[in-house]
Formats: C-alpha cells, sequence, structure tokens
C-alpha cells in the first residue's frame, strides 16, 4: 500500500533549494545580469544621470504595477490601466486649464476620477458577471474613446507648478521625488499585502475562490476593491507621466497594460492567482525600464524594445515554469 | 441518548432548481456529539441538503432549528456564526496560503501598530503551531509552505483541526475520505472520533459503507430528494441499507 512519509520527510525533501532562491531572487538576479551586459556594452548606461532617468521613466510602470499586482493576485486582469491613466490625466488637465477650480485640487479630484474609473471596472465584473477580459477590453477601448473625443486633436502643455510638482520636482534639482512617491507605494503596497486582511483575502480568493468563500470572505467586496486601487494608482502614475513632460497628449497610456503586466509577471506573481510579489513587480518594472533605456543608450531603433521585452518576458516565465515543475 | 436536545433539526426541507426537486420534504435530527452517516446515489440531493446548511444554497422551503431556536440561514457567515463548519472534498483551504493563513482565513488575529490594526502574522504562526501539534498531533515542520506541498492527509487534518480550533459545534465532511489513500482514511476516523469526544456532531456523506459502519452513529438514506431511511447504525444492515439507496424496497420508507 501506500508509504507514509513522516511530516519531516517531506518537508526536508523541500528544503531550500536552488530553485527556491532563483524564484525570489529571479527579477532582482536579471537586473544584476543584464547591467552585466549593458557594462560591457555601454559604459554610458551606470553614469548615475542615466541611472536616475532610469528610475524617473520606471517609476511610472512601479506604482501601476502595485495595483496590478493586487488585480493579478486575486485571479484577475486589467487592461485597461493604459486608458485609465489617460482619462484621469485629460480630465485633471481640462481642471487646470479650463475652470477655476485651483490647480492643486485638480489632483485630489484626479485621484478620485481614477478611483472611479476603476471601480466601474469592478462593478462591471462583479455585478453584470463579465470576464475581466472582456469587461476590461471593453472600458481600456471606452475610456481611451473619451480621451479622444475631449483631446484628440491637440497636446497640452505648460501646466501650473502646484499640479504638476509631483511628476516633475526635483530634490536638489537631481532626484526627482517621482521616484520616491513609487517606493512609498511600493513599501505600502507590501505593508498591505503582508499585514492587511484586504491582502490576505485577495491571495485567498485568487488561489481558491470558493474555498476563500467558504470562509465567509465577501469576494466581490475585494475584487471591486482591487480594480478601485488599480484605477486609483493609475492616476497617480498619469500625475507624474504628465509632469515628468509637462504636457498631456491623448496617446498616453497607450500599451502600457502589456508593459505593466509584464513587469509583474516577470516579477514572480502567479499569473492565475493566489500569490503576489509586490517587490518582485518593483524589480519587474525596473528591468523593463533598464532594458528600454539600453535600446536607447545602444542608439537601437526604438522598436528594438519590443523583442527585448519580448525576450525578458519569455525567459523569465519559462524559468518560473521550471521550477514549479521540478517542485 | 434519546432524551438529549437535538442540536439541529431540519424539518420538511425543500429545494427546487427550477423544475427539478432536488430535496422533497427532508427531516433530520442530529445531536450533539452524535456522528450521522448520510448516503445515497449520485444526485439523490446529499450535497444539496448540507449546502442548505452551510449557506450556499437557500432552501425553498421548511425550517432549521439549531439549538431549539428556528433560524435562517442565508449565507457562509450566518452558519459559520451558528458553528457550523464544513469540510468539501476539496477541503476548503486555499492551496496557495500556508497552515497558518488557512487555519485562520477569514478571522484573523491582529494587532495595533501605531494606531491601525495589522494582521499579526507572527502570532498567527506560533497558536498554529502549538495547535497543530497538540490537538492534531501532526509534526508539521515548515508551517510556511503553501499547503499544496503537504500531503493529502496532512491537508486533511488542517481542514479539520481548523474546524476543532475554532470550536465548531457541528461538522459537515463531504465525501472527505474519497482522494485518501488507507492509512489516512484511518485518520480521518480518529478525528472524527476525537470530535465526538469533543462532543462535536458531524455529518459524515461518504459512498463507502465500510467507512460509514466505521464511524457513525446513525444512518440516514436519501433517494431521488426524498428520506428513505433513518436508523441507528446497529439496527442498520449494509444490506437493506443498499435496496433503500437503489430503490428496490421503498416499502420500508423512514
Ligand atoms: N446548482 C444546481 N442547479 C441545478 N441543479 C442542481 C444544482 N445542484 C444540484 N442540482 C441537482 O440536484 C440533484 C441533487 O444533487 P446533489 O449534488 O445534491 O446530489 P448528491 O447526492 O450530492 O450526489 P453525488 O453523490 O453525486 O455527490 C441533482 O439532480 C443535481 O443535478
Ligand atoms: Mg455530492
Amino acid at each position: 500500500m501506500e508509504e507514509q512519509h513522516p511530516a519531516s520527510e517531506i518537508v526536508a525533501k523541500r528544503e531550500k533549494s536552488l530553485g527556491y532562491y532563483v524564484g525570489v531572487m529571479g527579477p532582482f538576479l536579471a537586473i544584476i545580469i543584464f547591467s552585466i551586459i549593458m557594462a560591457v556594452l555601454a559604459p554610458r548606461f551606470f553614469l548615475p544621470q542615466n541611472m536616475i532617468n532610469i528610475f524617473y521613466s520606471a517609476s511610472i510602470f512601479i506604482i501601476m504595477a502595485v495595483g496590478m499586482t493586487f488585480v493579478i493576485t486575486g485571479a484577475g486582469i486589467d487592461l485597461s490601466v493604459g486608458s485609465q491613466l489617460a482619462l484621469s490625466g485629460v480630465l485633471m488637465c481640462f481642471i487646470c486649464k479650463f475652470t477655476n477650480i485651483p490647480p492643486i485640487l485638480a489632483i485630489p479630484i484626479g485621484l478620485a476620477i481614477g478611483t472611479l474609473l476603476g471601480t466601474i471596472n469592478g462593478l462591471i465584473v462583479v455585478k453584470l458577471r463579465l470576464p475581466e477580459f472582456i469587461a476590461t477590453l471593453a472600458t481600456m477601448i471606452g475610456y481611451r474613446g473619451i480621451v479622444l473625443i475631449l483631446a484628440g486633436g491637440f497636446s497640452m502643455t505648460r501646466f501650473p507648478t502646484e499640479f504638476i510638482f509631483i511628476g516633475r520636482y526635483r530634490l536638489f534639482d537631481v532626484f526627482p521625488i517621482a521616484i520616491l512617491l513609487a517606493i512609498l507605494v511600493v513599501v505600502v503596497g507590501y505593508i498591505m499585502y503582508r499585514y492587511s486582511k484586504y491582502g490576505r483575502y485577495t491571495a485567498a480568493m485568487g488561489g481558491d475562490k470558493e474555498a476563500a468563500v467558504l470562509a465567509g470572505i465577501n469576494v466581490d467586496k475585494y475584487k471591486i476593491l482591487n480594480f478601485a486601487l488599480m484605477g486609483f494608482l493609475a492616476a497617480l502614475a498619469s500625475l507624474i507621466t504628465i509632469g515628468r513632460l509637462d504636457a498631456f497628449h491623448a496617446t498616453y497610456g497607450v500599451y502600457m497594460e502589456i508593459d505593466v503586466i509584464a513587469a509583474v509577471i516577470i516579477g514572480g506573481t502567479a499569473l492565475y492567482g493566489g500569490v503576489g510579489k509586490i517587490w518582485g513587480s518593483f524589480a519587474g518594472a525596473v528591468l523593463m525600464a533598464m532594458v528600454t533605456n539600453g535600446v536607447t543608450i545602444l542608439r537601437l531603433p526604438y522598436f528594438y524594445q519590443y523583442v527585448a521585452v519580448a525576450v525578458v518576458i519569455i525567459i523569465s516565465v519559462a524559468l518560473y515554469t521550471l521550477r514549479a515543475k521540478r517542485e | 441518548m434519546s432524551n438529549q436536545k437535538p442540536l439541529l433539526e431540519m424539518k420538511n426541507i425543500i429545494k427546487d432548481f427550477g423544475g427539478l426537486r432536488a430535496l422533497d420534504n427532508v427531516d433530520l435530527s442530529i445531536n450533539p456529539g452524535e456522528v450521522l452517516g448520510l448516503v445515497g446515489e449520485n444526485a439523490a440531493g446529499k450535497s444539496t441538503l448540507i449546502k442548505i446548511l452551510t449557506g450556499v444554497y437557500s432552501k425553498t422551503g421548511g425550517d432549521i432549528i439549531w439549538e431549539g431556536q428556528k433560524v435562517e440561514i442565508n449565507n457562509r457567515a450566518d452558519s459559520l456564526n451558528l458553528g457550523i463548519d464544513a469540510i468539501y472534498q476539496n477541503l476548503g483551504l486555499v492551496e496557495t496560503l500556508n497552515v497558518p493563513e488557512n487555519l485562520f482565513l477569514g478571522k484573523e488575529l491582529d494587532k495595533k501598530v501605531l494606531g491601525i490594526s495589522v494582521l499579526d502574522n507572527k502570532k498567527m504562526e506560533q497558536e498554529s503551531r502549538r495547535f497543530i501539534k497538540e490537538i492534531i498531533g501532526l509534526d508539521i515542520k515548515n508551517l510556511n509552505d503553501p499547503v499544496i506541498n503537504l500531503s493529502g492527509g496532512q491537508r486533511q487534518s488542517v481542514a479539520i483541526g481548523r474546524a476543532i480550533y475554532w470550536d465548531a459545534k457541528m461538522v459537515i465532511m463531504d465525501e472527505p475520505t474519497a482522494s485518501l489513500g488507507v492509512e489516512e482514511v484511518f485518520k480521518t476516523f480518529e478525528i472524527i472520533r476525537n470530535l465526538k469526544k469533543n462532543n462535536t456532531a458531524v455529518i459524515f456523506i461518504c459512498h463507502n459503507l465500510e467507512h460509514i459502519f466505521e464511524v457513525v452513529d446513525k444512518i440516514m438514506v436519501l433517494r431521488a430528494g426524498k428520506r428513505v431511511g433513518f436508523s441507528d447504525v446497529n439496527e442498520a444492515d449494509k444490506q437493506e441499507i443498499v435496496s433503500l439507496m437503489v430503490g428496490m424496497d421503498a416499502k420500508t420508507a423512514s
């Protein structure tokens, strides 16, 4: 008959293997390997100015990736993040340009709008029972349509300082506070994931929705919260996007869902839910920014970055799959 | 035993799914510390009956009386609040979460940090370690692994441990032995006997009559949504139960 394994033996078999560390450190390891390659090919990559640029552009993706980590951990997906960024952005810009509302107030209003756009996604999924892929594909197109209706024909620039300082201000004229904001979002996101019921229940419903319901968890509520948080963070990322260039254009955020989802998956969050890696998403977003920057530094045409990103995604997901199989 | 006040009585329970009557005036009664075996062919209505108790389905008609009081169970939380826990075929564990996370799921311990309440992961881990070892008698070294890495029997122990830890008054097990090896089945029996000692009532659904006769006090037979038999296990004989289940001797009905 079946052999009985004492519990200790089962555990011993799983003593932290090399694979385990690759899993935890994977995206950070990839950053190091990529950096070594760049050190050989283009030492300019390591200039402090360039490093700051990388993290500056990464900060937008880092913030969005934290939100997407919760969405995906809850066994969901949000394709509309780029459109949420653009729509909350255009409305904030309109407040600054075409109303008497003090520009500083455009910020909280914009964040509220982003939260609302996300909540609408959540309600469509929960109340109308649409698959998330379809629901957010529809709002991706719909939100973008509104942006184009409002601001399709022109771009806006020269915004009031109070409005753009979050995205633009640099400490000592060097270090963008947007980077600090992104790191703050990661830290708060990590604490929420590890130490709040919200994080725990998101992981539970992503791992096994039925079991979560049986434990008395209101999964619909947490599903909506995940989308709402995603919308809020998309609006926050929008502030940085607009501030960085002191401009708004209706194409902001196009294809962004690909980069954001890729950053999360590279970071080790399980694509089908249940296991989230907030710091992994941080590293994933940084890696994506490095790859994009590397393509520029090497003076390759920008479309090479698509190929490079594809390679990074395939290698990292393949590594996780191989590791999962061995266990 | 018979002069004891029942923990749970279900009276004339009806459940319709559209045109299909899945339960037709079913009665059930169980005392504290009693193990009731619920048997019947596929689609007899066993799972439906217990899902009404766990708040997954709402009944079409009939009454539920819990500790002498008429109650309504509208959702899972109502059921948990009464003290009804359930262990399903998939055990109701979230496989991607670890042992403490599962043990405390939905009832996490927290602590205040700077006035904000945060999950007390350390306390939950210590508490799980102590409980799993002392009460369940399991020595799981790495509690922080996702439970998918545990053996079937260990997972089962964690699921049942959760019910014991939270002092369930009644535990429902829907085919808990279906996917277990021989040793693990015996372990399950042992745990059921422990629950009984704890004065916890158990409803045990199982297709294997050997298993049923091993642990239950009473047997209830469902056929096509009707209760066709109910007896003390000592007075029941396997052959008779089988004929009730398949309907060759409908006259003996309840
Ligand atoms: N959600 C539902 N919607 C419609 N019909 C249902 C639903 N759940 C159960 N039924 C029907 O109710 C009847 C009883 O099903 P139930 O699952 O209770 O049977 P069971 O005795 O548990 O069977 P098994 O031994 O196969 O688990 C079946 O005819 C089934 O098809
Ligand atoms: Mg069943």
